[in-house]
């Protein structure tokens, strides 16, 4: 499917609207070429991960979006004039500066008042368990300390686009879990993310649509959820249920995503994306309660082209992009 | 602009980078005046090329002083690289009229002068000071770490405009052309006006201070407009 075929998809499904279009975007750092006709549509509402080896072009990619970063060729075409951009950058470096003191000021700057800006730091943090090394010059930060330093920047105000690089480098389990949790939230208030990432669960938590990149270039893009689950799963349609016992069915565990049917569609059919291990008994009550299976298809998982083999892209063929 | 100015002045002074070039300006102009009586004229004009010396060497601290990783977060938080840019010029511009304001006074304060200033020649050593002090930060510009990686490199290059800049007179009467006066940077036609000022026509002063204006616009425009242009890495 092409990005404008799911861009139109997208659109149809919800009010996901487009911020920036990356067509063919090639970047040369001298005569070394770092991307490669990179294309990408960014809508809000939306989460896309980019994966691939280190040096394949996401930072690059990454900054490119931000406008640090000018592209050699191809095209960019920014859809909102003033797009409000929050940015964290990769490897953020220990400033001088007293942590509470550098985020009032980035706060300011990007557009808070002063009152609001005290706020939000406050909030973001105690929400990263910040809060006793406030006054504490980041100089001697620890590495997971400044990259909580660096998220909270990015997170001051609720951009239309956010663009993290390897956002849960140096995090421990509970700040990934902070992190992901506040992305979620951002995300369903309409703001667009685009981060690198290394770890599949992030992926398969966030991300709506995933670009593998090898050497420059996008050897992959999976769009949907379910094809990027990292644990087996399947997708199941069945219909004839009876309405009594649709409740019960969808109540049971294991299942992942209930597909709803579109506004006005006939038919009734239920579909869900299933735990592989749960998917026996499903099929068991659906067909004891009376339904019948119309089809049962595996998706995600390592053995069928799931995320995991993506995350270490072995040398295309070509480097065609699906 | 104010918070982005804020924050860089924040950063700047927590960085101590400014240590060097003011405490260099500083000690030079103090022992300047460690003699008294001074004409006071010719010791604004000795003291307007210290600034110029001291505007080179902070300018260049100053736009060196932040990470590079750090700077991008910074532009994107300005929303614009071109507004950066011009925050970190006018901050610049805002501690380089600091030390003009404490380097015109303090001889008039302390009474190191043989002869009473006069609001005419103070204003006239304001000026000067600093147009040469933006002299001084325009030459830096094109020096800092995104333009010229290696920091000796930078160091050397500087060193050399400063001597070549301080010698122009010369300099223009050694190389044959007509233009080579007008494309040194202008430090010793201000300094010479200052010198003289006393009996040179306001015309004639004048007229070097727009040349140096003149020469300062075109540095910082050609900058502005490049640097907007140019690629902000997380590394250099």
């Amino acid at each position: 499917m092409t990005l404008a075929g799911i861009s139109t998809q997208r659109r149809a499904e919800g009010n996901a609207s487009p911020l920036i279009e990356l067509t063919r975007a090639t970047k040369f750092y001298g005569r070394r070429p770092v991307l490669s006709e990179v294309s990408l549509l960014v809508e809000s509402g939306t989460a896309t991960a980019l994966i691939g080896r280190n040096g394949s072009g996401k930072s690059t990619l990454l900054s490119i979006l931000a406008g640090l970063t000018k592209i050699s060729s191809g095209t960019l075409v920014r859809y909102e004039r003033r797009l409000t951009v929050g940015y964290a950058p990769e490897a953020f470096p220990g400033l001088k500066l007293p942590a509470e003191q550098y985020l009032l000021c980035m706060g300011k700057l990007a557009g808070l008042t002063s009152a609001a800006a005290e706020a939000r730091v406050t909030e973001l943090l105690e929400v990263f368990h910040l809060e006793e090394f406030r006054r504490q010059s980041m100089a001697g930060f620890s590495k997971g300390m400044l990259q909580k330093v660096n998220l909270i920047q990015s997170l001051l105000t609720q951009p239309q686009l956010l663009l993290l690089d390897e956002p849960m480098s140096g995090l421990d389990l509970p700040a990934q879990h902070t992190v992901i949790r506040l992305l979620q939230e951002l995300k369903r208030r309409g703001t667009a993310l685009v981060f690198s990432i290394h770890e599949p669960e992030t992926v398969e938590a966030l991300a709506d649509n995933v670009h593998v990149l090898q050497a420059g270039r996008t050897v992959k893009i999976i769009y949907g959820q379910e094809n990027m689950r990292v644990a087996p799963a399947a997708y199941i349609v069945c219909n004839n249920i009876p309405e009594q016992c649709k409740e019960d069915i969808l109540a049971m565990p294991g299942i992942i995503f209930i597909h709803n049917e579109p506004e006005g569609a006939s038919g009734d059919d239920l579909k869900v994306t299933i735990e592989a291990a749960a998917a026996d008994s499903y099929l068991l009550r659906v067909l004891t309660a009376g339904g019948s299976v119309v089809s049962v298809e595996p998706c995600g998982g390592l053995s069928t082209g799931g995320l995991e083999q993506w995350m270490d892209p072995k040398p295309a063929k070509g480097g065609a992009a699906e | 602009m104010r918070a982005l100015m804020v924050y860089l002045l924040r950063s700047y002074t927590a960085s101590q980078r400014y240590f060097g070039p003011v405490a260099g300006t500083i000690i030079a102009v103090l022992i300047l005046y460690s003699y008294t009586p001074n004409p006071v004229m010719n010791s604004y004009a000795a003291t307007a090329i210290i600034l110029f010396a001291g505007s080179a060497w902070m300018g260049l601290s100053f736009l060196n002083h932040e990470h590079p990783v750090q700077r991008q977060v910074t532009i994107v938080q300005a929303k614009s690289k071109w507004r950066y840019n011009l925050g970190t010029l006018l901050t610049l511009v805002l501690f380089i009229m600091l030390l003009d304001l404490l380097i015109v006074i303090y001889p008039v304060l302390t009474g190191h002068f043989d002869e009473p200033a006069g609001l005419y020649r103070m204003t006239l050593a304001f000026a000067g000071h600093f147009l040469l002090g933006l002299l001084g930060m325009a030459v830096s510009l094109y020096l800092q770490a995104s333009w010229v990686p290696k920091t000796s490199y930078a160091a050397g290059l500087l060193l050399t405009v400063l001597i070549i800049s301080i010698g122009a007179n010369k300099m223009s009467a050694l190389i044959p052309g007509p233009f080579v006066h007008l494309l040194l940077p202008p430090a010793a036609p201000v300094m010479d006006v200052l010198m003289n000022a006393d009996s040179l026509p306001l015309m004639r002063v004048m007229g070097a201070f727009l040349h140096a204006l003149v020469y300062i616009m075109l540095l910082t425009g050609f900058y502005l407009y490049r640097s907007s242009r140019m690629d902000d890495r997380k590394s250099l």
